[in-house]
């Protein structure tokens, strides 16, 4: 019998090694609504808050795994500029909504194209 | 085609099951013992019946009140839609075109789920606009020297 590293029984590696953790989009908020941002653990839960910001930076155009998310209608939801997508509208509790729009290859000041997320607007007084 | 039959109301008790297999189906037709004429139908299409109908006269209504110069437009001129007092001009008739195109599928492929969404969504937009930052920015240009990077909240940040 021959040494060999075959072992039949035993799953093989998951080929590329493990997945990347790292966040895809950069996400940035508008300055009017920094603070809020800053106090959405304390007003929504850490808990909701994280799933939020990973919802956004990895899978901002797909429904979120949590919660409801809808597109905001009329001139409100129209992309900012081309490349952009519509405008998202995120409700991270039963208090709170986030609305964003994502671009997957943004030219910045950076230059290089690379996938950012813009939140717009924040709003913890709902009902 | 077959005849339409038209039950007794002594049927629902004789022929209980025949009637509701023709209520499933789609309508079962019945003559009541003082001749009032009575309908058995699913109860999903009696709800997309009542959307339909209640949704052709919010949008006159909402026709309406966008016709009135907006100045002079004051919240109850939206009868029950209120939040419609947030459009401008343009949206109220994107509003009003989106809701008929969705109303008519509703009606016909009887099945409200598309118009509800709509209506949540154009709801949802309504409330962000009440508030005049969020309005400013959803509505203003664009800006990247506006926004500000953040991280992912942690405990104490």
């Amino acid at each position: 019998l021959t040494a060999s590293g075959y072992q039949p029984f035993r799953p093989a590696r998951r080929p590329g090694g493990r997945p990347a953790a790292k966040p895809r989009y950069r996400v940035l908020v508008h300055r009017k609504f920094a603070d809020l941002w800053a106090s959405l653990p304390e007003r929504v839960g850490l808990a909701a808050a994280q799933q939020f910001y990973d919802h956004v930076a990895r899978t901002p155009g797909q429904p979120a795994a949590v919660n409801r998310t809808g597109v905001l209608r009329g001139k409100a939801g129209e992309p900012m500029a081309a490349g952009f997508s519509r405008t998202v509208h995120y409700e991270i509790s039963g208090a709170g909504r986030i609305d964003y729009q994502f671009h997957d290859a943004y030219r910045g000041a950076r230059g290089d194209p690379h996938p950012v997320v813009f939140i717009r607007a924040i709003n913890l007084s709902s009902h | 085609m077959s005849a339409e039959v038209i039950y007794t109301a002594s049927d629902l008790d004789r022929k209980r099951r025949e009637v509701t297999d023709a209520a499933r189906r789609g309508i079962a037709r019945i003559r009541d013992t003082d001749g009032m004429g009575l309908v058995l139908l699913p109860a999903r299409h009696y709800e997309v019946l009542d959307a339909v109908s209640r949704w052709h006269d919010r949008l006159d209504i909402a026709e309406r009140a966008r016709a009135k110069p907006s100045e002079e437009r004051v919240p109850r001129d939206f009868g029950d839609l209120t939040w419609l007092r947030h459009f401008d001009d343009d949206d109220l008739a994107t509003f009003i075109a989106e809701l008929r195109a969705a109303v008519s599928v509703a009606y016909h492929d009887d099945d409200l789920t598309e118009l509800d969404q709509l209506v949540r969504d154009w709801r949802a937009t309504a409330e962000e606009l009440a508030d005049p930052a969020r309005r400013e920015v959803l509505l203003g240009s664009f800006a990247a020297e506006d926004f500000v990077e953040v991280g992912r909240p942690e405990p104490g940040r």
